[in-house]
């Protein structure tokens, strides 16, 4: 497993504690105050220092093929942030027009542009094991 | 449109170079072991400038270390 699929990993495991640990503060401080718990995500940028490649002057770094698969998971991402965003923003509008309500609450605001950000992550996690996952299949030294 | 798996002989070049490892190929090449795993493969197209150095490598044509399918 290269140092760029334990980041995903890594990154993936803590965007489920953090959303675990939203879930859990919605009934205890009440769902203005638990997106706080999106704040554990930052220690997401632990992975780089985690999981670094050790120096070995006989092996580069990074290659052509990680570069790709960086730029086409990024853009994975943020497609289907795009989308959940675009999805959010007209679940509520769904809502509260069924509900006969002419106004959002601004306490929905955040939450939606965190459901975009959060599946920007997610999304560029998969897409990273996925697309290093389909070149892992005949491994000789 | 989907590309179609571009064909290698890279792993029968290897062994015809003195059973020559992935990481020594990858170490001349430039690249990671796995991009050559992935190469070998088929289930990654290099650049024509990787191709290249692999071919020149095994000190052939590029046409005897690739093969685009008919």
């Amino acid at each position: 497993m290269v140092p760029e699929q334990k980041r995903a990993w890594f990154m993936l495991a803590v965007i489920i504690i953090s959303v675990i640990c939203f879930l859990i503060l919605i009934p205890l401080i009440g769902i203005r105050a638990a997106p706080a718990a999106f704040g554990l995500i930052g220690f997401s940028g632990l992975g780089h220092t985690l999981f670094r490649k050790k120096h070995d002057p006989d092996e580069v770094e990074t290659d052509e093929r990680d570069e790709a698969i960086q730029k086409t998971a990024t853009a994975a991402g943020a497609w289907t942030s795009y989308g959940v965003f675009v999805a959010a923003c007209m679940i509520v509008w769904e809502v509260c027009r069924s509900q006969g309500q002419t106004t959002i609450s601004i306490h929905v605001l955040p939450l939606i542009v965190a459901a975009g950000g959060i599946t920007l992550f997610v999304g560029r996690s998969i897409a990273v094991l996925i697309l290093y996952r389909r070149g892992e299949v005949h491994d000789e030294s | 449109m989907t590309n179609p798996e571009i064909k290698n002989k890279i792993r029968r070049l290897r062994f015809d170079h003195g059973e020559m490892t992935q990481q020594e190929l990858a170490k001349q090449a430039g690249v990671t072991r796995q991009t050559i795993i992935a190469i070998e493969a088929g289930k990654y197209s290099p650049s024509l400038m990787l191709a290249f150095r692999i071919a020149k490598i095994f000190e052939v044509k590029i046409d005897e270390v690739f093969e685009y399918p008919e």
